[in-house]
């Protein structure tokens, strides 16, 4: 079961398209970076996240992720899915599973991408040691923050049975981030939960080891996914589809 | 093996679609037949246990199937009234799909699914993707994905929707073959595809179930009151008024009525044998005539 939401996942044609961006406009970043020496090169290689692998890690949850939850309704093979013996609680748990991975396998890939330009492009000795590590050290962040999103974005959309309304507002949510200027905001206001309180934050990568709110944020992540979990369970149970 | 509809009653936003159904169905065919907005997709949906009754249950050799879930569903077959299919899978992949969440184990489903593609005529599509194929060809898909777990409760919510007549006739052959020891039930808008399948009629009308008979014990309801009259075509206004009229047919200038009446509405009236269509505008009216 696991196998066949897997699939169905990488038959979205969204996949191509923004594997062929990403890869087109890293490699023109990082070409033209590579002609102003070694510093503009390394800071540019290690901003991949920051910018670029975010947004395109967000783009393909809510476009090819996210529409695993509503493909059956715009399909219209809900019901007869609905009555097979695994199709309400088993389903979900597996589509939830596949959605996870399928994340964690488009984050790896990604991280591939980024090496794979650097060492492309890189013309510059004494930089490859310092650019793992950094690579290395941001990687679990990335992926605790693209799972976490993942799960969080698949949850609006069973909720509001839309994958529309679950990407508009998961976009919005993700977006957030990249309008607010982190360190000019009071820690804990609203603007502050804005900035960070919706996981794209970890999937920027942007120091966050250094951040001394560390705890704070996994406690509201915590608390946050597992009230948006309880919440579409408890729909679902009401809805008759768990 | 029995299923036993208990009470049922079904709201919609303060809407009753459904008003205390009772009804027991032990194998056999079973042909639901009623106007649009009578609640026979309701019904299916609450028999498969997609939705919920408002009040009442549904009983599965004396267990409630919402206690029983997926053993229940284990035995279960449905077809949806909009089914389309993933439009990116091939016939094959989608059926194989459709067997994993039946929990066939891959050899199984293998072979279940190529007798079934054979069954339905799709052997030579099975790699064509979804995305092209007609509306009869999804309604065979649907059909045969009802079908991958051989269930014991087939629930087929118009089936024959989209299908030419050769391949009704081909699909009324599949179900009379598969009725014994098997509980279906089949909702359409096709009245013949009833008559000539169904051992049991349950007539829907406003949620409410009114008959539930034989075909011929409902044809017997109508012995003596089919007629068949000619008549001028001013007439006709006054005889679609006062009577229901299951069929009008244009011959030359003259109109040829099929009328359902207790009295014989006119001297050159013939009586002829009832059919399932005037057991449908005897129950449920038509429309108003006009040429």
């Amino acid at each position: 079961m696991l196998l066949w939401e897997i699939k169905k996942l990488a038959k979205n044609r969204w996949n191509l398209f923004l594997f062929a961006a990403l890869m087109s406009f890293w490699g023109i970043r990082l070409y033209f970076a590579a002609q102003k020496g070694a510093d503009r090169f390394f800071m540019t290689s290690i901003s991949f996240w920051h910018l670029i692998g975010s947004l395109m890690i967000g783009f393909m949850i809510l476009f090819v992720n996210t529409r695993l939850f509503f493909w059956d309704e715009e399909e219209k093979v809900k019901e007869a899915i609905l009555a097979t013996k695994s199709g309400k609680a088993r389903l979900f748990l597996f589509r939830m599973l596949a959605n996870a991975l399928y994340t964690t396998g488009i984050a790896i890939l990604f991280l591939f991408i980024q090496v794979l330009g650097f060492f492309i492009f890189n013309r510059y000795e004494n930089l490859s040691i310092t650019f793992i590590v950094e690579c290395l050290e941001s990687f679990p962040y990335v992926w605790a923050g693209s799972v976490l999103f993942s799960v969080f974005a698949a949850c609006v959309c069973t909720v509001f049975q839309s994958h529309m309304v679950a990407a508009v507002l998961c976009g919005i949510l993700f977006g957030t981030t990249y309008l607010l200027r982190g360190n000019l905001l009071q820690p804990y206001s609203l603007e502050w939960f804005l900035e960070k309180g919706f996981f794209s934050y970890f999937i920027r990568a942007k120091d966050i080891v250094l951040d001394s709110q560390f705890m704070v944020l996994m406690i509201w992540y915590g608390i946050f996914l597992a009230s948006v979990l309880v919440l579409t369970i408890t729909l679902q149970i009401r809805r008759h589809e768990l | 093996m029995m299923l036993k509809i208990e009470n049922v009653t079904h709201h919609y936003r303060g809407f009753e679609a459904l008003k205390n159904i009772n009804c027991e169905l032990s194998p056999g065919i079973y042909g639901l037949l009623g106007p649009n907005g009578a609640g026979k997709t309701t019904l299916l949906r609450i028999l498969v246990d997609v939705i919920a009754p408002s009040k009442g249950r549904v009983l599965y050799n004396h267990r409630d199937i919402s206690a029983l879930g997926e053993r229940y569903r284990d035995v279960l077959g449905y077809l949806p009234q909009e089914f389309h299919g993933y439009r990116n899978f091939t016939a094959e992949e989608f059926l194989k799909y459709v067997a994993n969440l039946k929990g066939l184990d891959r050899q199984t489903a293998a072979s279940r699914v190529e007798q079934l593609l054979d069954m339905v005529g799709l052997t030579e599509v099975r790699k064509k993707k979804l995305k092209g194929f007609s509306g009869g060809m999804k309604r065979r898909i649907g059909i045969a994905q009802a079908l991958l777990n051989d269930p014991e409760i087939l629930i087929l919510d118009e089936p024959t929707a989209g299908l030419d007549p050769s391949e009704r006739i081909r699909l009324r052959g599949i179900l009379s073959k598969l009725s014994k020891n098997k509980i279906i039930i089949l909702s359409t808008h096709i009245v013949s595809d009833i008559e000539y399948v169904a051992d049991e009629v349950l007539l829907l009308k406003k949620g409410e179930l009114i008959q539930k008979a034989t075909p011929s014990a409902l044809l017997g309801q109508l012995e003596n009151q089919v007629w068949r009259l000619r008549i001028q075509e001013e007439e006709l206004e006054k005889y679609s008024t006062n009577y229901a009229v299951s069929n009008v047919h244009q011959l030359g200038n003259d109109i040829e009525l099929r009328i359902i009446s207790e009295e014989k509405p006119n001297e050159s009236a013939v009586n002829v044998e009832p059919r399932m269509e005037d057991i449908y505008v005897y129950y449920f009216g038509t429309q108003k005539v006009e040429l």
